[in-house]
């Protein structure tokens, strides 16, 4: 221990390692992981606001051109200059929002895209109660049933109603509803207070991607560490044979981008042997990870001194004996903060799996924003899920690194 | 009784195309401690390794009583056994405490049972005067007292011999003496010691020979007193002069 500037450091093989910081309560960590943790339960929380809604119907309204149509001929609105009118505009957004804007009444059908999926059992009650038309209320009686496990009435899969609009189109078609009605319960469900919280659906839509995340990382770095580990003691082989063959994985691997291995073990080799995506996903990060880590093992058995080797071997130890007594448990404190950042590195870098069709956390939250067009809310709260996972995973590192330094460190 | 412990009989050692070893020829007698000094880089640490096959010999046969070390089909690991080494910077295995250090060799190369082990460990540790530091890691010791910890290691095998490799040039003068203490209790025990050290006065404290070499060659054999006080060759008094 040496003292510059009133700052303890530690001495440590010739490196002069500043002390950590004094332990506070707003320690840079603790704020981004509270923060991100406090975002990521607030945000489901928040009540919904009306001007998501509004944003929503134009992103529908880009995306059914086609539906429309069949749905509203015979109707008043004037569907074919709509659409002409639309296709001329290069700006087709600011376009609809001025279509919109004009033409509020008349396009608010698109609202019924927002019926949910679940609506709670008094704001059901709420919503028949104030629906005059009879034939409306069975209509929306039978398209939602009652679940008695969480008391919320779901959309009645039976009836095919599972897009929303399926609904509308279904209502419209059978003449159960004419357009004046279709207002009159949109105003309800405009007035009513179940207006959807985007982060709350994120919640519900992404619990399988997660998993499938964390199932590809952790198989991944499971079977990166024995590859690693295997090429790793390869490359330090006398043997030219087994020596050239590892460094030339190395090389080969490393020199190749890991999307491209994606796309290469799973659509490349499909023309000899295919395999599930998840499997493809798991093999091409494993082996591109293991080069990586075979260079971390390698460096960390050669950063342990001639001399530890050697002083095994004048005990009388064998080679293997010394490698796995000696070096090996002092390889292992040198390679654990490198490893622990591939595992970081890997966590994030499974976002890629979701090109190749791996229903992963990115994939997951793709497939809800496009379908309903909530990108900003989506990739926020999908990148906040990345960067708890991130801070939690590094703390966790950084602790086991520091208990191992506290037993004997070197 | 004069039997000899270890016979070098010509040994020469390249490497590449230097010679660091040239024709080297000298006996070590049972519980004779000979000292080898010389100019840094004039092979006595190499001479030193090979008798420890820690290098190999490129020519010449070093005997350690029956057992040719040098020979192809010699158990390397039975030499090892029979002939301990101390290391200049220790070597201690820095993941494990003093007495897991000790205890280390005699349970994994000579099976011996994990208590019979410590309890040998713990003899050791005593007997180089560190009762008190057995759950101690080597960073949490001094120069010296690694270095005694290193000297009980060595120990812990029972060897005919032990090769000291500068076991002082790391340490400060103060630790020096406790570690050369430690090497003179070993010396009046009868261990046979082979020791390439620069500590003049500690050759001839418990020296029973002194070999000086130099640029690989022994220039002079003899006992302490006539090396150090009358040397015959003029590279000796050279070196003497330089060094005192």
């Amino acid at each position: 221990m040496a003292s510059i500037n009133n700052k303890r450091i530690e001495v440590t093989d010739g490196v002069l390692i500043p002390e950590k910081n004094e332990k506070t309560i707003f320690s840079a960590w603790r704020i981004s992981f509270f923060g991100t943790l406090i975002l990521l339960v607030l945000l489901p929380l928040l009540p919904a606001g009306k001007i998501r809604l509004f944003k929503l119907e134009i992103s529908n309204l880009l995306n059914l051109k086609i539906n429309y149509r069949e749905i509203f001929e015979n109707r008043e609105i004037k569907i074919d200059i709509f659409e002409k009118e639309i296709l001329n505009k290069s700006n087709k957004k600011d376009f609809l929002l001025k279509y919109y804007t004009k033409n509020e009444n008349k396009n608010s059908y698109q609202l019924a895209k927002l019926l949910p999926n679940k609506i709670e059992e008094n704001n059901f009650k709420n919503i028949i109660s104030n629906i005059k038309d009879k034939k409306l209320i069975e209509v929306f009686n039978k398209s939602y049933f009652y679940n008695k496990e969480d008391s919320n009435y779901n959309l009645n899969p039976s009836t095919d109603f599972s897009n929303y609009e399926k609904i509308w189109k279904h209502l419209i078609k059978e003449k159960i509803i004419n357009y004046s009605e279709i207002k009159d319960l949109l105003r309800i469900l405009y007035s009513s207070n179940y207006l959807r919280n985007v982060y709350y659906e994120v919640v519900l839509f992404i619990p399988d991607g997660l998993l499938t995340t964390f199932q590809v990382t952790i198989l991944a770095i499971f079977f990166s560490i024995i590859i690693g580990f295997v090429v790793g003691f390869a490359r330090l082989s006398r043997i030219t044979i087994i020596n050239r063959i590892s460094t030339i994985y190395v090389e080969i691997i490393r020199g190749i981008p890991l999307l491209m291995q994606l796309f290469y073990i799973y659509y490349a080799m499909a023309k000899f042997v295919s395999l599930p995506p998840i499997v493809s996903a798991i093999l091409a990060m494993s082996v591109c990870y293991g080069a990586y880590i075979s260079e971390i093992f390698r460096a960390g058995i050669l950063s342990i001194n001639k001399g530890q080797m050697e002083a095994a071997l004048s005990l009388g130890l064998t080679r293997t004996q010394a490698m796995v007594r000696i070096i090996l448990p002092q390889t292992i404190k040198v390679i654990l903060p490198p490893i622990g950042n591939e595992f970081i590195a890997m966590l994030k870098d499974s976002s890629l799996v979701s090109i190749i069709a791996v229903a992963d956390l990115l994939r997951r939250g793709r497939e809800y924003a496009s379908t309903t067009f909530y990108y900003f809310e989506t990739y926020t709260y999908i990148a906040l899920v990345y960067l708890i996972l991130t801070l939690f995973f590094s703390r966790v590192i950084g602790i086991m690194e520091e208990r191992i330094h506290k037993r004997g460190k070197r | 009784m004069e039997k000899d412990r270890i016979r070098i009989i010509n040994v020469s050692k390249y490497f590449g195309k230097v010679q660091a070893v040239k024709n080297v020829s000298f006996n070590v007698k049972i519980g004779e401690v000979v000292m080898v000094i010389g100019t840094s880089g004039s092979g006595k640490s190499t001479l030193l390794r090979c008798i420890n096959r820690l290098e190999n010999v490129s020519s010449g046969e070093i005997w350690i009583d029956n057992d040719l070390v040098t020979g192809v089909k010699t158990d390397i690991r039975l030499i090892r056994e029979e002939a301990s080494m101390v290391f200049q910077s220790f070597h201690l295995f820095p993941h494990l405490t003093a007495l897991e250090n000790i205890a280390l060799a005699p349970k994994i190369v000579k099976k011996v049972p994990e208590k019979d082990a410590i309890q040998k460990a713990k003899e050791l540790l005593n007997k180089v005067g560190l009762s008190d530091k057995e759950d101690s890691y080597p960073d949490q010791l001094s120069g010296g007292q690694q270095q005694r910890v290193a000297i009980a290691r060595a120990l812990a095998m029972n060897p005919k011999v032990i090769l000291f490799d500068e076991p002082t040039s790391a340490l400060d003068p103060e630790m020096t003496k406790e570690v050369m203490d430690v090497m003179q209790n070993l010396a009046k025990d009868g261990m046979t010691m082979l020791i390439v050290s620069h500590e003049m006065g500690f050759a001839k404290a418990i020296a029973s020979r002194v070999v000086f070499m130099d640029k690989g060659e022994v220039i002079e054999i003899g006992n302490p007193k006539d090396v150090f006080e009358n040397p015959k060759e003029e590279r000796t008094k050279l070196f003497l002069k330089n060094v005192f």
